[in-house]
């Protein structure tokens, strides 16, 4: 309470965002599906941010740090309740070879990437600090943006099969994501002088009591909450206050609050009696969970600080372009190696197969967890260039131009 | 026996949690918050008192959520008013209790931590005026005029009287005497609104008793502002009584009202996330009261009162949010009013203390009765009326910090104010329990 104005600017931010003339927009402008929502709301961040106009300097951001946290294990949890037992089984062979190929080129990547960065920068450094830079460039390389919807509308069926495949497969990927890259953060932690402490045992054994509290939580929150019998006032009680413990117990073990969120959805998702209020309460509060994050991870990046000359920013803006390319050509190259066989029912040339080229909004989201640990800057300038990657991969969905999409004439359901 | 009759049964033969499930799950929550704490501290090398950051504001946040609600289904079991539960949650995870008992290590939270918990705490405060403001039936009021009225005088009046001559007899001072009464005439409008919230159906009973509340609240907290002025002409003090008689309540009234004109307007622009929005009003009355130095209870009430009055179906799912946010909101405010419980004071002051509630109680149960008796009410309500007059917190503490900030230096008004809250802390005790029984005394009248 001590800094009225962030919270006024906050306030009105989510009033704004959720008001009919700004619905109006973004049914208006086409571009606004594809940009808007979260990204506005990351552009209003770096706007009212300590780079730009400095509404919010780094003592407040400091102070609405409970905040981000409990946003972050919302993710984890809108993240974790997909895992349900019906929706796994559900999932086709063709897409599990998709989602494996995707994780093994690009933790491959991220290890040699890392290997390579840190034999040339930091020649002595642990191997625990390798561990945590695969874990953080594995957060760039794996997964892509669910939705595909404002690519184009093609609704006959193997057109929508894509689609669905997509989802389902970035849903997948973001699960193992959050897993690889919240194991990587566990390797190292801040000591009493706040230098970081690279050791993963300590790290496993932080991980270990962190598990344990996660199933007293959610063990306890499920027990409750079966006995609730879907009572709204008592479902919002044990959610916000298991949110509270988990996104604390994260932060205290030095691991990711998407972690603790993620294995606490993975208990509801689970639960063989569906908790459908919870559920429910979880899933409407997504869009002002990913736009708050956004919002914040606006205030806290940074561009690397190489960019200030000209050689460095257009070094660091030939990085991202790389990297954007990197991902435009291997991609469609791993879906088309997943998905040869299934090409009469799935339509790989569908404008709805672009949408992989697209980096996973959830980088910014993952970053945005390891910036709350790390105090160096390190974390927000990776930050930066995560959503410069995201926005030119963006950009370069659009490029080769799309085929216009015959529409069909009526939706066929998969 | 058809499927949905067997499921009926089913549901119903469904055991509810037992008093030793919810212990357990209560010594489950402490133990993890220590496990966590003791484990980081292990871990990281940072003594578990430094730990102060976002990560042990959230935890502790969480504790008091989750714990206060767990120890107020407990002593449901006991049959008494979860809100004691939540008080007594308070004040055993609180500093107060172990710093009485020479164990201050033992607290769960430490005086610090307390203190950035009063942003939680004024949130909890302004939502529980919202909720108390919509709950209070216009149409009601009107009808029962004469008899919130004269309650209210009967009652007030005779507190004073009663309570005022025993206090002058132990402080010897006029002044004390006049402060000490008008403070003990007080009671809790959050305590009734936590109750009538918990009835399904409240009754025009417990409706009644929250109107009468709300208004001898109101009328109260302008009668000690004129005390306080009264006072600090005679005693040399701060002297910024006039100016916090006016901001205070006609301040507050006029904000609330001024609030709830944009209020009707933003809600017909926004037709989703109702749960940021009533948050964000919160949030906006505790600024706006903290700029302008009103309070934050009566503004919220009458925004409360006015949003639904003037603008009922706008207002709706605004209030439908704010209601179901309203059972977190209550375990955070009496958990951290039960934590702010100085058991030293209480126990140190216990005869004069428990003289002035037992005055206290006789005067409210003789005023009430005798008021309730003269309107015409049913003889139910007029044996129980007194029992929902009893409870004292947020108003009466909020009250009893002005005379700390009026007479910042006079001794007198620190050991006053001791004796003061002790007697507050007492009648938020003992009071929820018997207003629970009232409430469940009394039948819906036809």
């Amino acid at each position: 309470m001590t800094s009225p104005l962030i919270w006024l600017a906050i306030g009105s931010i989510i009033l704004v965002a959720g008001s009919r003339g700004v619905q109006r927009a973004r049914r208006m402008f086409p571009v606004m599906r594809v940009l808007g929502g979260g990204w506005a709301l990351l552009g209003f961040g770096v706007l009212v941010g300590p780079h730009a106009i400095g509404v919010f300097d780094d003592e407040r951001l400091m102070q609405v740090q409970p905040i981000v946290l409990i946003l972050l294990t919302w993710a984890g949890i809108v993240i974790g309740v997909q895992c349900r037992a019906r929706f796994i089984i559900a999932i086709p062979r063709a897409l599990w070879k998709w989602i494996g190929l995707d994780l093994f080129i690009g933790l491959l990547l991220s290890v040699v990437a890392a290997g390579l960065i840190a034999r040339i920068w930091q020649p002595d450094s642990p191997a625990a600090a390798h561990i945590l830079l695969s874990g953080t460039f594995a957060a760039f390389a794996l997964g892509w943006n669910p939705e595909s919807r404002s690519l184009g509308s093609r609704t006959d069926a193997p057109a929508v099969r894509m689609a669905v495949l997509v989802q389902a497969g970035a849903g997948m990927l973001a699960i193992c994501t959050v897993v690889v890259s919240s194991l990587a953060l566990q390797s190292g932690y801040e000591d009493a002088q706040g230098s970081v402490v690279f050791a993963p045992a300590g790290g496993m054994l932080a991980l270990a009591m962190e598990l344990c509290a996660v199933c007293v939580v959610a063990l306890g929150a499920r027990e409750i909450l079966r006995d609730s019998r879907e009572d709204d006032a008592r479902t919002t009680l044990i959610t916000i206050g298991a949110l509270c413990i988990l996104s604390g117990v994260a932060v205290s073990f030095g691991g990711s609050p998407l972690l603790t969120g993620l294995l606490f959805g993975a208990a509801i998702g689970l639960s063989r009696r569906r908790l459908r209020t919870l559920e429910h309460l979880i899933s409407s509060a997504e869009p002002a969970v990913a736009s708050g994050c956004f919002f914040f991870a606006g205030m806290t990046l940074a561009l690397p600080q190489q960019s200030t000359t000209l050689i460095g920013g257009l070094a660091v803006g030939a990085i991202v372009l790389l990297l954007a390319l990197a991902r435009r050509v291997l991609k469609p190259l791993m879906m088309n190696l997943a998905l040869s066989r299934e090409r009469e029912s799935v339509a790989i040339d569908s404008c709805a197969a672009r949408a992989p080229v697209r980096q996973a909004p959830l980088t910014i989201i993952v970053l945005l967890a390891f910036a709350i640990h790390d105090s160096s800057g390190i974390a927000d300038e990776l930050l930066g260039v995560a959503t410069l990657i995201a926005l030119a991969s963006i950009a370069l969905t659009f490029f080769p131009r799309m085929p216009r999409e015959a529409h069909a004439s009526m939706r066929v359901p998969v | 026996m058809n499927a949905p009759s067997a499921q009926i049964i089913r549901q119903r033969k469904r055991p509810r949690f037992s008093a030793s499930i919810l212990s357990f799950s209560l010594v489950c929550l402490i133990g993890l918050i220590e496990l966590v704490r003791e484990g980081r501290a292990r871990i990281t090398g940072i003594p578990v008192a430094d730990l102060s950051d976002a990560g042990e504001s959230t935890l502790l946040l969480g504790l008091v959520i989750l714990g206060s609600w767990l120890a107020g289904r407990l002593v449901r079991a006991i049959a008494l008013p979860p809100i004691t539960g939540q008080l007594l949650f308070g004040v055993v995870i609180g500093p107060g209790l172990w710093e009485w008992l020479n164990r201050p290590s033992l607290a769960l939270i430490s005086h610090d931590q307390l203190a950035s918990l009063h942003g939680a705490e004024l949130l909890a405060l302004v939502m529980i005026g919202l909720v108390a403001g919509s709950e209070i039936d216009g149409s009601l009021v009107r009808q029962r005029a004469r008899a919130i009225v004269l309650i209210a005088i009967g009652q007030v009046s005779l507190v004073i009287v009663t309570v005022g001559a025993v206090a002058y007899a132990y402080f010897r001072s006029l002044e004390e005497a006049a402060i000490c009464a008008t403070l003990a005439a007080t009671c809790s409008s959050a305590v009734s609104v936590a109750l009538l919230r918990e009835m399904r159906h409240p009754t025009s009973f417990a409706r009644l008793l929250l109107a009468t509340t709300v208004t001898k609240d109101l009328v109260l907290v302008i009668a000690f502002s004129i005390v306080l002025f009264a006072v600090a002409t005679t005693a040399t003090a701060t002297g910024h009584a006039w100016y916090w008689i006016i901001l205070h309540i006609a301040g507050s009234v006029v904000l609330g009202c001024a609030l709830a004109l944009p209020l009707r307007l933003a809600l017909q622009q926004i037709e989703e996330r109702m749960v940021a929005v009533v948050l964000v009003v919160a949030v906006l009355i505790v600024i706006l009261c903290t700029i302008t130095e009103t309070a934050p209870l009566i503004t919220a009430l009458t925004l409360g009162y006015t949003a639904r009055t003037v603008a009922p179906l706008a207002s709706a799912s605004f209030f439908a949010t704010a209601r179901r946010l309203f059972l977190p909101v209550c375990c955070i405010f009496f958990a951290a009013a039960g934590a702010h419980i100085d058991c030293g004071a209480l126990v140190m002051n216990w005869p004069i203390v428990l003289a002035l509630s037992s005055i206290r109680l006789g005067a409210i149960w003789t005023g009430t009765t005798l008021a309730a008796r003269a309107v015409g009410l049913p003889s139910p309500m007029v044996r129980w009326a007194w029992a929902g007059f009893v409870p004292q917190a947020g108003i009466s503490l909020a009250l009893a910090a002005q005379v700390l900030i009026a007479f910042p230096t006079q001794s007198w008004a620190r050991s006053l104010i001791t004796i003061m809250i002790a007697c507050i802390t007492l009648n938020e005790i003992v009071g929820p329990v018997l207003m629970r029984i009232a409430l469940r005394r009394v039948p819906e009248s036809p």
